[in-house]
């Protein structure tokens, strides 16, 4: 009797350790099946993801991905187990399980209610799962390829979205003569700060408006001020400087009017130089209040002709910036230099230039060309609309020469109503053969 | 107190009489093991089994061979459209009893154990339906009076499938009633060989009795004490349920599927297999082995289907194909091995 007990134990415990492993491999089977989907997905994700930062100049090294890459994936699974979980089986259906496939009459789940003995071990006892090996390495091999080819595959890098965009050329134009203007202590360190503040002001608009009707008509308005402003301090100092120069050199041959005159322009350019809307430097306003033009004894003649020299080249570095503030903008008189080339190239204006890198300079055909150019616009040409889809009313399709296409076979008067078969009476009619839709509705009516 | 499942000695004992009882049958009948297997299994749970198959295939010699192996009184009616119901259930008669006159009911001949009723498709439908009562509550009401028919009380019917004139069909309520609808199929020649060796004509097999009334009683008692488990009992229902349409793709030209009464008749069945295989519970194996003989005539094909060429067997076996014994999803990931 304990005998016995001992082998029912015995077989009990072989049996669920049977069942557990059903149990497992069915367990592993749903989860598996529903973290493959999520690891496809993730790898598409993941692909997308490299390659958009690769693209943008993002440096990914494999050495860096493959930790993210693990972790996303351990993350994926315990999703999948989650999802999974409701569909777990449990010991007892995989009991039942592995007594269908042996055939055992449903005595594993009997003796496990204890409603019955347990019945002797099966060599091999086999559950009848079979991985597909194929499904299950498919989504893991997927995965690992999406995300090696993204860190593989070559990538052209964008252009960098924070280089500097092109501002409107009056603002460098108007940076650069401040700077000039203040390196030649022609104007103050604020008054430069100023006009710079200016320039900045417009250059904190967000960059899609710096090239918008307003922004341009304000850099412009500020340019054109700034230009009159420095032509009026040229005049002014040249002024100042060729009545110096007169009163110097040729006072013996001056008139007494012409003195006054001159006296008269030199007060008036000093004013004028003051009530400038640029803050002349201070250093030069005090040298030329300095001098007393009625008496220029108090300065030695060296010294005289050294400041005339002196407003004379800052009246020239004036004027040199405001000739020609054309559009190719540094003041420089680039605009005479490209009227120039246009000149030249008016000249030689034989045809148009034979392209690669030394083409040009050229003119277009139509400019300069002895002979007028032959489009064929004189030609007549057949038009034909192909797409009728957008012909309108009255278009013409199309014209086509022809008789009219008449049944020339003669037919007679038919008698109408006559019946080819006639059956006589009492005679019964078979049909032997229905058509599909006559057994259709045969179908229908006897259902 | 009788325990609530068979013990393992009642269950032996049945067996051994099960085997008897098959050894003998089997001496009467030649090459039929399948039939008088399914035909005692439907009397040990209870069922009435309604035989189909040619004339001289040896019908009604297994039954009156099952009624002397069980020594159970049996009586045959011939059913003809003639026949009328009391001609079955019994008629009162005005007798004289201490001179009065008054009726006494004389009972028919389905007061009996076993009743063989030959050709059953031949009586008239109201003759037909004189069974119903009989079949399911086993008791008949004449006149207002009920009278209850002995226990155990069995109909084993036949019936000609190619004779159709003169015949009325079961009605679906009547056909309902019976456990098994089997087929009896034509003897191969080995075994025809073996009757003419063996049997002469008019000549009767003689038939010992095997099994007492009481012992019977006891081996019916046993079967329905056979333990069913929740699974398999589930599995009878997951069945039942796809023979009706829209249930199971297998159903598709099912009329009408089978009823209540044809999961209790599986549940039935599938105890008295058991029994007679000799384990105390019901198994998967044994729903699938009588699935067909209990449910092949309750299901009702549309129009549609018979045209097609499907048959009710047919469609049992594919709801069989159909239905898991567990109703568990199989993953992507695991395939099914194929046996």
């Amino acid at each position: 009797m304990n005998a016995d007990m001992t082998n029912q134990v015995q077989l009990s415990t072989a049996w669920m350790q049977q069942a557990r492993r059903t149990r497992r491999k069915v367990n592993a089977g749903w989860w598996l099946a529903r973290a493959m989907p999520l690891l496809v997905i993730a790898g598409l994700a993941g692909f997308a993801v490299i390659f958009v930062l690769r693209s943008r100049g993002v440096d990914l090294p494999w050495q860096r991905v493959w930790p993210w890459a693990a972790g996303g994936g351990a993350i994926l699974m315990v999703a999948g187990w989650l999802m999974a979980r409701r569909q777990f089986i449990s010991t007892a259906q995989a009991l039942v399980r592995l007594e269908s496939e042996l055939r055992l009459h449903n005595a594993l789940t009997v003796a496990a209610a204890g409603r019955g003995a347990w019945p002797a071990l099966i060599e091999k006892a086999d559950d009848g799962w079979r991985w597909r090996w194929q499904t299950v390495g498919g989504p893991f091999a997927a995965y690992a390829a999406s995300l090696a080819l993204a860190l593989w595959l070559p990538v052209a890098q964008e252009a960098d979205a924070k280089a500097p965009v092109v501002e409107p050329q009056a603002w460098g134009q108007m940076e650069s003569w401040m700077e000039k203007l203040q390196e030649e202590q022609i104007v103050t360190e604020e008054e430069k700060e100023e006009q710079l503040a200016k320039i900045s002001d417009l250059r904190d608009q967000p960059p899609e408006k710096w090239f918008s009707h307003e922004s341009l008509n304000a850099g412009d308005t500020l340019k054109e001020q700034l230009q009159r402003d420095i032509q009026k301090l040229a005049q002014d100092l040249s002024t100042a400087e060729r009545s110096l120069n007169a009163l110097q050199n040729y006072a013996d041959q001056l008139s007494v009017a012409a003195k006054e005159q001159l006296l008269k322009d030199f007060d008036q350019a000093l004013a004028d130089m003051k009530a400038n809307a640029l803050e002349i430097d201070p250093k030069l306003m005090e040298a030329l209040a300095g001098i007393d033009p009625k008496d220029l004894k108090g300065l030695s003649k060296e010294q005289m002709d050294q400041l005339r020299e002196s407003m004379k080249k800052k009246a020239g570095e004036c004027n040199g910036l405001c000739e020609n503030p054309g559009f190719l903008g540094d003041g420089e008189g680039e605009d005479d230099k490209l009227a120039e080339m246009l000149g030249k190239m008016e000249g030689e204006g034989e045809g148009p230039g034979n392209g690669g890198i030394t083409r040009g300079p050229g003119t277009a055909p139509l400019t300069l060309s002895k002979e007028e150019n032959d489009f064929g616009t004189n030609k007549t040409e057949a038009v034909s609309n192909t797409d009728l889809s957008r012909a309108r009313v009255g278009d013409l399709m199309a014209i086509q020469d022809g008789k009219h296409e008449v049944d020339k076979t003669s037919a007679g008067p038919q008698a109408a109503g006559a019946v080819q078969n006639t059956g006589e009476g009492g005679q019964q009619v078979w049909r032997e053969s229905l058509t599909p839709e006559e057994k259709a509705v045969l179908k229908r009516v006897f259902r | 107190m009788t325990d609530a499942y068979a013990s393992d000695s009642e269950i032996q004992t049945a067996s051994q009489h099960v085997e008897a009882l098959r050894r003998t049958l089997n001496e009467v009948l030649f090459g039929q093991e399948e039939l008088i297997n399914l035909v005692l299994c439907g009397v040990i749970a209870r069922g009435h089994v309604l035989l189909e198959g040619l004339p001289g295939l040896g019908k009604t010699e297994l039954v009156k061979g099952l009624s002397k192996a069980l020594n159970l009184t049996t009586r045959r009616v011939q059913f003809t459209p003639d026949l009328l119901p009391g001609d079955i259930t019994g008629n009162p008669v005005l007798q004289e009893v201490d001179g009065k006159r008054e009726f006494v009911f004389q009972p028919g001949p389905i007061f009996t154990n076993l009743l063989l009723a030959d050709e059953i498709n031949r009586a008239s439908p109201k003759t037909q339906s004189a069974l119903l009562e009989a079949m399911q509550e086993r008791r008949v009401t004449v006149l207002g009076q009920t009278h209850t028919l002995p226990e155990p009380f069995f109909v084993l019917a036949t019936q000609n499938p190619i004779e159709l004139e003169g015949t009325y069909p079961l009605p679906e309520a009547q056909v309902d009633r019976f456990l098994f609808k089997l087929e009896v199929l034509r003897n191969s020649a080995e075994t025809l060989a073996r009757i003419v060796t063996h049997r002469e004509l008019g000549v009767e097999p003689q038939v010992s009795s095997m099994l007492t009334r009481e012992a019977f009683a006891q081996m019916q008692a046993t079967a329905r004490r056979i333990y069913l488990p929740e699974i398999v009992a589930d599995y009878i229902a997951r069945v039942v349920d796809a023979t009706h349409p829209g249930q199971s793709a297998a159903a598709a030209g099912v009329r009408f599927g089978a009823s209540p009464r044809a999961a209790l008749s599986l549940a039935a069945a599938s105890k008295a297999r058991a029994l007679m295989q000799g384990r105390p519970n019901a198994s998967f194996e044994d729903v699938q082995a009588l699935a067909l003989p209990v449910l092949n005539h309750r299901i009702l094909l549309d129009y549609t289907a018979r045209m097609d060429g499907k048959t009710s067997a047919g469609i049992v076996r594919a709801i069989l194909a159909e239905v898991p014994v567990q109703n568990l999803a199989t993953p992507g990931t695991l395939k099914e091995a194929a046996r």
